[in-house]
């Protein structure tokens, strides 16, 4: 299982994993990797876990489609790649919440049409 | 909070060099993960020394890892088609196509059958080999470390090289036109291709000097 919930479904969570890593570096200047799974797993409260057999081919494919740049750092003894949202990245971060958002406004009506 | 030193970050790459983990773009990437990852154990209480905790890691992650590394090399790949595609809609590249295929035509019409073959022979065996020495000998003068889009060029180079020595094999056969007109138009198409991937290794070795700068420092 690549992304997951610790406990429940995770087919549900699988589609999501771009929007989730554009709107996380959105809301921070870059991260590198382990940091993007780390913030995960706390703002989930340990609920979703991204594996890095997700992660790194899902920022690589972002990276490829130039909405991810690169930056490479010398931190504690190592090299450390960052990434951060292009300009079109940026742009297609709006997108993609705007689409989350509409995407669960949809399931609210289908699953439960008294709180939409 | 707990920071692994240099040792043991060289014993991390060490490890997975030896463990077919060979691009250090993609090494340098893993190592940066596993690193974080004992010492956040580490941080959390683990006071065993490094290389128990070490090993406990890659018991249970190795194979993940691997696989990693896998899908990090697919990604190189995908980065090679992607970036060929973009080269061949340039009209530089039909430039250089109707270029090779114009002087292949001439050596034709003007030169005997035995000069044209070797011709079409040495100047894809040229191109091919004088590259790929160039780089052996300039990485292994500068030392340089292996980065994987650049290493996984040589595949295709292979391949059309390969196409050019196929048509050059068969090509004794070919003394009338019509006939000539295919080979010259694989053989151009092959060196075209070899010049593009020529043009986009150096293109990455640009990038990868530029992001990797810092390499030298640790």
């Amino acid at each position: 299982m690549y992304i997951y919930r610790v406990m429940g479904n995770s087919k549900l969570y699988k589609g999501s994993l771009n929007t989730i890593i554009l709107k996380l570096l959105n809301e921070h200047d870059k991260m590198y990797g382990y940091e993007i799974t780390q913030k995960v797993k706390v703002l989930t409260k340990g609920e979703l876990a991204i594996t890095e057999g997700a992660l790194y081919p899902a920022l690589h494919k972002l990276e490829a489609q130039g909405l991810l740049d690169v930056e490479v750092a010398k931190v504690d003894n190592r090299l450390r790649k960052y990434y951060k949202l292009t300009e079109t990245g940026t742009k297609e971060t709006l997108n993609k919440l705007e689409e989350l958002a509409e995407y669960i406004k949809t399931m609210q009506v289908l699953v439960n049409p008294k709180l939409a | 909070m707990a920071k692994l030193g240099k040792e043991q970050i060289k014993f991390i790459d060490n490890y997975l060099d030896n463990s077919d983990v060979i691009y250090t773009d993609i090494r340098m990437e893993i190592v940066d993960h596993v690193a974080s990852d004992i010492e956040a154990k580490i941080e959390a209480g683990d006071q065993r020394d490094f290389y128990y905790i070490f090993k406990d890691y890659m018991v249970e992650n190795k194979r993940k890892l691997l696989n990693e590394n896998k899908q990090f090399l697919k990604s190189a790949d995908k980065k090679i088609v992607k970036a060929v595609l973009k080269e061949l809609v340039k009209p530089l590249t039909a430039i250089i196509f109707v270029l090779t295929f114009l002087a292949f035509y001439l050596a034709f019409n003007h030169l005997d059958f035995k000069t044209f073959r070797i011709l079409i022979f040495l100047i894809p065996f040229g191109t091919f080999l004088g590259f790929g020495l160039l780089y052996l000998v300039y990485s292994k003068y500068y030392g340089l470390e292996r980065f994987s889009v650049i290493e996984r060029l040589s595949f295709p180079m292979l391949i059309f090289y390969h196409l050019s020595s196929l048509i050059f094999n068969i090509s004794h056969r070919t003394t009338e036109l019509n006939k000539a007109l295919w080979v010259i138009g694989i053989v151009s198409f092959s060196l075209t291709l070899l010049f593009i991937l020529i043009k986009i290794s150096l293109g990455f070795a640009k990038i990868y000097e530029h992001r990797y700068k810092n390499i030298a420092q640790l």
